[in-house]
């Protein structure tokens, strides 16, 4: 049972949101849902309040899905499905794919299909007229045939081409701090993450895995921070963007501000630094 | 010849009256400002110095830790020991953050000139308590300056 907020509470919880809602007004933030999550039908009415309800705080948003790789759910009905949801929530969705408006084309590499050419211009337009654009990852290739692409590449590439503030990839994982044993406070650059999916063995999930490496080749490429949320759990979107402390993990760029990097160097000229564990560790300097 | 005081500890660089609550600020330079010149009362320090030294860390990066904290500090010719001050803005404030959340929780520490390890050390203390999510729990709840102060210098 759903526990009762006194109204003068509701209202103070509000009223904390204004800042989180300032810092995204206008913002572009791309939304990916994962594979796994479309295969849950039961998170997406709960998913598609959320993006409605950003949507109508003025965040501009775009949505890129994935196939749900079961023949009793194809790609045009996840779409549909989706897109009716957000409206029902009172969002303005509009359903495409990457043939509409040749959005994107589709080139074949050795069996797999990948994104040859994408285009911000449609989204950008629907975006610029308040309509959310849900976008399926399909499109025709060379060969005349329509081929499906990953999602959480099209929306690596898509929140990129927008410039993008933020994108969000909603999976049906548990945390990657968890994954990969981190301590990171929720909060890790590119390069770091890097080195610890070197460091480790591929996780169970290859779907983690593969939207952990659009969301670092995002960040490197113009989209200030990526986040990778666990899509189960209810509001995970508002928590992670209206709240102080988040729920996910968040990648941000190599060139993003490194608090215990930029102190050690400002203390000490790089003689000594801290880590993670902020313990402090002398720097082997060697002079010629 | 000024000594430098080492202080390892918050309990040793902060008093309650630097507990500075619903302060009106919505810039990072307004904030050195105030918080300067309310520093600057009882430590015989030159705000505007003390402003632009806070100004010139912050932009080496910002300060911000992410998840709605951040500790700016400097280090200020003429300052014999460290002395720090707890700011909460009346509204949550643009800080730059890793994160790009606003902030609502601030740490300014001020250390003197020839701050070195000892130095980081003391800052290091300062952001392990900050990145302690049951701490920032605490620090939420916190509803005046007694308990905040109470809560940051029992670490």
């Amino acid at each position: 049972m759903k526990v009762a907020i006194a109204p003068a509470l509701q209202a103070d919880i509000l009223a904390d949101a204004l800042p989180y809602l300032q810092a995204l007004y206008g913002k572009t933030v791309v939304v990916n849902l994962s594979a796994s999550l479309i295969r849950e039908p039961s998170h997406h009415a709960g998913i598609a309040r959320d993006l409605a309800l950003l949507k109508l705080v003025g965040v501009n948003l775009v949505v890129v899905h994935d196939d749900a790789q079961v023949a009793d759910y194809p790609l045009a009905s996840v779409n549909q499905s989706l897109v009716g949801l957000i409206n029902c929530s009172g969002g303005n969705a509009v359903g495409l794919s990457g043939q509409d408006g040749q959005m994107m084309s589709v080139s074949i590499i050795d069996g797999n299909a990948g994104i040859a050419h994408l285009s911000p211009t449609l989204p950008a337009l629907l975006q610029a007229h308040d309509y959310i654009p849900v976008l399926m990852p399909l499109s025709t290739a060379e060969d005349g045939e329509v081929h499906t692409v990953s999602g959480s590449i099209l929306a690596g590439q898509l929140a990129q081409s927008l410039k993008a503030e933020k994108l969000i990839m909603l999976g049906e994982h548990a945390a990657v701090d968890e994954v990969y044993g981190l301590h990171v406070n929720g909060i890790i650059s590119a390069a770091e993450m890097e080195k610890e999916m070197a460091s480790h063995r591929p996780p169970a999930e290859l779907e983690l895995r593969a939207s952990l490496a659009a969301a670092i080749d995002a960040v490197r490429h113009g989209v200030a921070t990526t986040h990778l949320l666990d899509g189960r759990i209810a509001n995970a979107l508002l928590l992670e963007l209206l709240t102080s402390e988040g729920i996910g993990t968040l990648i941000c760029s190599d060139q993003s501000p490194h608090f215990l990097a930029d102190s050690s160097r400002y203390f000490t000229g790089g003689t000594a630094s801290l880590g993670g564990d902020m313990k402090l560790r002398k720097n082997l300097v060697v002079r010629f | 010849m000024n000594q430098t005081l080492i202080r390892h500890s918050l309990a040793d660089v902060l008093i309650e009256d630097d507990i500075l609550l619903d302060m009106a600020v919505t810039r990072k330079n307004q904030l050195f400002d105030k918080v300067a010149s309310h520093l600057s009362e009882h430590a015989a320090l030159n705000p505007v110095l003390v402003s632009r030294r806070l100004a010139e860390r912050e932009a080496l990066g910002s300060t911000g830790l992410g998840q709605g904290v951040a500790i700016p500090h400097a280090r200020i010719p003429g300052l014999t020991h460290a002395i720090a001050a707890f700011v909460r803005p009346k509204v949550a404030m643009a800080f730059d953050a890793p994160d790009g959340k606003p902030v609502y929780a601030i740490l300014v520490l001020l250390v003197p000139e020839t701050a070195n390890e000892q130095h980081l050390q003391l800052l290091a203390v300062a952001a392990q308590l900050f990145c302690d999510k049951d701490f920032r729990a605490t620090l939420r709840a916190c509803e005046d300056a007694a308990s905040i102060y109470r809560l940051l210098i029992q670490r």
